[in-house]
């Protein structure tokens, strides 16, 4: 008889409840049921969704409570595939459900894993306890608690245990319990650094000598990651192939100068080179001049414009980050569809370097190889 | 094994609500008759409760309707003793934080008012006591009284509503099977419990079977929503037929459930209670170099932090409130008459009563000062990354921006301190130094 051998075992009668929790309504707790069967068909995988819903649905009243700032809108987005995840500002928060904080273990589906490698996930393990001791009529029907986080770094030191071809488990213990810590990150971190080896290979990296270019030469590092060094700027070029990338730099420079006021010198030189991510084809033009106007502490200009190349476009939100080693420096957005380009302008002394980051709206970026000027 | 007394001591409330044990004279001389030899010693409980059971069950002539009665007497004072024990368990462990005690579990669950047969008619009322149903219910071929008293008291609807107005969640078996992936069953009965793989992997198939019938009515449209119940006789009609389809044969409703309950509990005990999620606050004793050279930088944007202080409080008010607004019904108004209240320093359970809540726990959660403190931080730091540049680089490491937070926040302490130095003690806690803070702007922008 099993019962027997089952000795009464107190420290496992209950728990408390966080005080920061949440509460969802009878309404919020229906709609969840309701999606959850016109999303699947098994009675498992629709409660593995209704739970997800709940969590979703409680994540966000949780952030309206706490940091109103990063809700901005009140559509929720409660379809597949995306049920399980959360977009919030520059991070994406992949939920995962557990029934209780005592939980030693926690199933994720797999795909989780394989979606989302970017350095701005945090997978964040959220209490749905959908078994609430409550009057039928009250508002207060299912509760959600933010238990805790962890990072995509902090994941990756550790080995899921794989189920089956679908499920692997976490342990609880890989998990920071202190739900206000990831508050402090979603309101308060740069997303291009919450890996910090990407600082770290920032600093490694040879530098990208942009000096050599008024030399009408590349540079081997230039060279080495397929940059292409244009032809000195003329503003009423005799060969007009109007899809070429240097018709096509001189309407963007001839715009600048008009809107703008920003008049480039003609003994300027620029370089440009086409990068892909996903499905966002696009070109960074760097030009770069002398400023002598103090013959004691030379000065450089970097003059970043990023475009996308020809029949693609670049989406909204796209930043273009320019920070030196302390601080950031400039980081001008695309805010409008129609926008062509985004562009930034530094100035620095020689041997000063800047680096260069460009964020994607889906919370993913590119670090360029740092530029300098060795005069 | 215990004491032979449980069996003949009854504890009940009396109309006073005062607890009292009284000694049943049919009851002891039952047992005296049935286990002469037990009445000083300690007592195998699974035998007697066994022979009790049967003697109190059995058809009777009119002669032995006594001894039918002495039993069920018997077994009912077990029954009274072990609702005390199991009060006072969740009382030991819960009671102190929740702000209750054992004596205020018992009305819930020691309702056995007098000790009357079993089978004497009620007038007009369809009332049972839990002493009553768990005798009624009660199987000894399948486990101890004290382990299926302990089980019907846990899961009973009012005490459980009490315990969670207190902060505390007992969660049923069929919640946490409802929960749990029958994969993950598979490897937890393999691992921890050295279960051989055929059987594993046979209770989850039961796992699974009970999921798709349980979980598939539970997610019914316009259902009724109520707490987790025993799956009933049709369900688990329907779970064994699930099962048969797979080729598990002969399974009775009865064995069905047993089983169910009983991977409930492995899985309850896999659970690791220590832990509980924490609402970290607790200042950091040890100051690293970091934080200290920090906290001499901030020094340079004192004016900026005390200009923004009050701001940042007021901001983070305003969020609470229209967020409380939103509530249905809105909470906004008892939201801030409770922080009123909280600042003229009325006792918790005070404001609770007078805001028309029921227990301490539930002002907590309203108030949650400790968040309330958190959120006004970080909206100075978010102000700082805004119009301090100098102050970038620490926003981009995780370990400097932890650091920055705890030196605004000592920053925010000291500003405080300074500026109330004339009206507050110096060994005031950080916590109360900023509440003061609070309850001026309260006192200033909120009419009672």
């Amino acid at each position: 008889m099993k019962n027997t051998t089952m000795e009464y075992d107190s420290m496992n009668l209950g728990k408390f409840l966080t005080e920061d929790n949440i509460f969802l309504t009878l309404e919020q707790v229906n709609l969840a049921a309701e999606i959850s069967q016109t999303l699947t068909t098994r009675p498992r995988q629709q409660w593995q969704v209704y739970l997800n819903i709940l969590a979703k649905l409680g994540t966000i009243e949780w952030l309206r409570m706490r940091s109103p700032e990063l809700i901005q809108n009140d559509s929720v987005q409660l379809s597949n595939p995306s049920i399980n995840q959360l977009q919030v500002g520059n991070f994406r928060l992949n939920l995962i459900v557990t029934d209780s904080s005592h939980n030693s273990e926690v199933c994720v589906p797999r795909a989780i894993l394989e979606n989302s490698q970017t350095q701005s996930s945090f997978y964040v393990l959220i209490e749905v306890i959908e078994d609430v001791p409550v009057l039928e009529d009250s508002e207060e029907q299912v509760n959600v608690s933010l238990l805790g986080y962890l990072t995509q770094a902090q994941l990756n030191q550790h080995n899921p245990i794989i189920l089956d071809d679908e499920l692997a488990l976490f342990s609880t213990d890989w998990f920071e319990f202190k739900p206000d810590k990831l508050l402090l990150y979603l309101r308060c971190f740069e997303p291009e650094t919450v890996s910090s080896q990407q600082r770290l290979s920032q600093a490694v990296q040879p530098a990208l000598n942009v000096g050599d270019w008024l030399k009408n030469q590349l540079g081997q590092i230039a060279e080495e990651l397929s940059w292409t060094l244009l032809p000195p700027l003329s503003y009423s070029s005799a060969f007009r192939d109007l899809r070429s990338p240097m018709e096509l730099f001189t309407d963007a420079v001839t715009e600048l100068r008009n809107q703008a006021q920003l008049v480039i010198p003609f003994e300027a030189r620029t370089a440009y080179r086409d990068l892909v991510w996903g499905e966002i084809a696009m070109r960074l033009y760097v030009t770069t001049w002398q400023i002598n106007t103090n013959i004691n502490s030379p000065e450089w200009t970097l003059l970043l414009l990023l475009t996308s190349q020809p029949s693609s476009s670049l989406p909204v939100r796209t930043q273009l980050t320019v920070r030196d080693e302390l601080q950031v420096l400039e980081e001008p957005v695309l805010t409008n569809p129609t926008q062509d380009y985004i562009y930034a302008q530094v100035i620095g002394a020689y041997n000063e370097q800047f680096f260069v980051t460009i964020h994607f709206p889906n919370g993913t970026a590119i670090t360029l190889p740092p530029f300098t000027f060795i005069g | 094994m215990g004491s032979a007394l449980r069996y003949w001591c009854w504890v009940r409330l009396n109309s006073g609500g005062k607890r009292q044990v009284e000694e049943i004279p049919t009851a002891k001389a039952l047992f005296q008759q049935q286990f002469p030899q037990l009445m000083n010693s300690e007592v195998p409980d699974g035998v007697i409760q066994r022979q009790l059971v049967h003697l109190m069950r059995s058809e009777t002539t009119s002669e032995d309707s006594q001894t039918q009665l002495g039993a069920e007497f018997c077994l009912r004072c077990f029954i009274s003793q072990q609702i005390e024990q199991t009060c006072s368990e969740l009382a030991r462990r819960f009671g102190e934080m929740g702000g209750f005690n054992q004596i205020d579990l018992l009305p819930f669950v020691l309702d056995d008012f007098e000790l009357l047969p079993r089978s004497t008619p009620k007038t007009d009322t369809n009332y049972e006591s839990l002493a009553n149903k768990i005798l009624r219910t009660f199987n000894p071929e399948r486990g101890q009284l004290s382990t299926w008293t302990a089980r019907l008291v846990k899961s009973h609807p009012e005490l459980n509503r009490f315990l969670w107005d207190c902060g505390v969640h007992l969660q049923s078996d069929w919640s946490i099977l409802n929960n749990y992936h029958p994969k993950q069953l598979e490897r937890l009965l393999t691992e921890v419990y050295n279960y051989s793989s055929i059987l594993a992997q046979k209770s989850g198939e039961i796992l699974d079977s009970y999921q798709t019938v349980y979980l598939s009515d539970r997610l019914q449209k316009n259902r009724s929503r109520s707490r987790c119940q025993p799956p009933s006789p049709e369900q688990l009609n329907r779970i064994i037929a699930d099962l048969e389809e797979k080729g598990f044969n002969n399974y009775t409703p009865d064995d069905l459930l047993e089983e169910l309950e009983s991977l409930a509990e492995f899985i309850r005990r896999s659970r690791q209670p220590q832990r509980e999620p924490l609402l970290d606050n607790t200042p950091q004793e040890t100051i690293d170099e970091t934080e200290g050279e920090m906290g001499e930088f901030l020094q340079r944007y004192r004016q900026l932090l005390l200009t923004q202080l009050d701001q940042a409080i007021l901001h983070v008010l305003n969020d609470r409130l229209s967020s409380f607004k939103k509530r249905k019904p809105p909470k906004d108004k008892i939201f801030i008459q409770a922080l009123q209240l909280y600042c003229l320093s009325q006792p918790m359970s005070e404001i609770a009563r007078k805001v028309g809540l029921q227990k301490q726990y539930q002002v907590t959660r309203l108030l949650q000062l400790i968040t309330l403190r958190q959120d006004i931080q970080k909206r100075l730091l978010v102000i700082l990354k805004e119009q301090v540049i100098q102050l970038a680089r620490y926003y981009t490491n995780p370990t400097q921006l932890e650091c920055l937070e705890q030196a605004v926040a000592a920053e925010i302490d000291r500003i405080i301190a300074e500026a109330e130095r004339e009206t507050m003690s110096f060994n005031c806690s950080r916590e109360s130094l900023f509440n003061r803070r609070l309850c001026r702007l309260i006192e200033s922008h909120y009419q009672p």
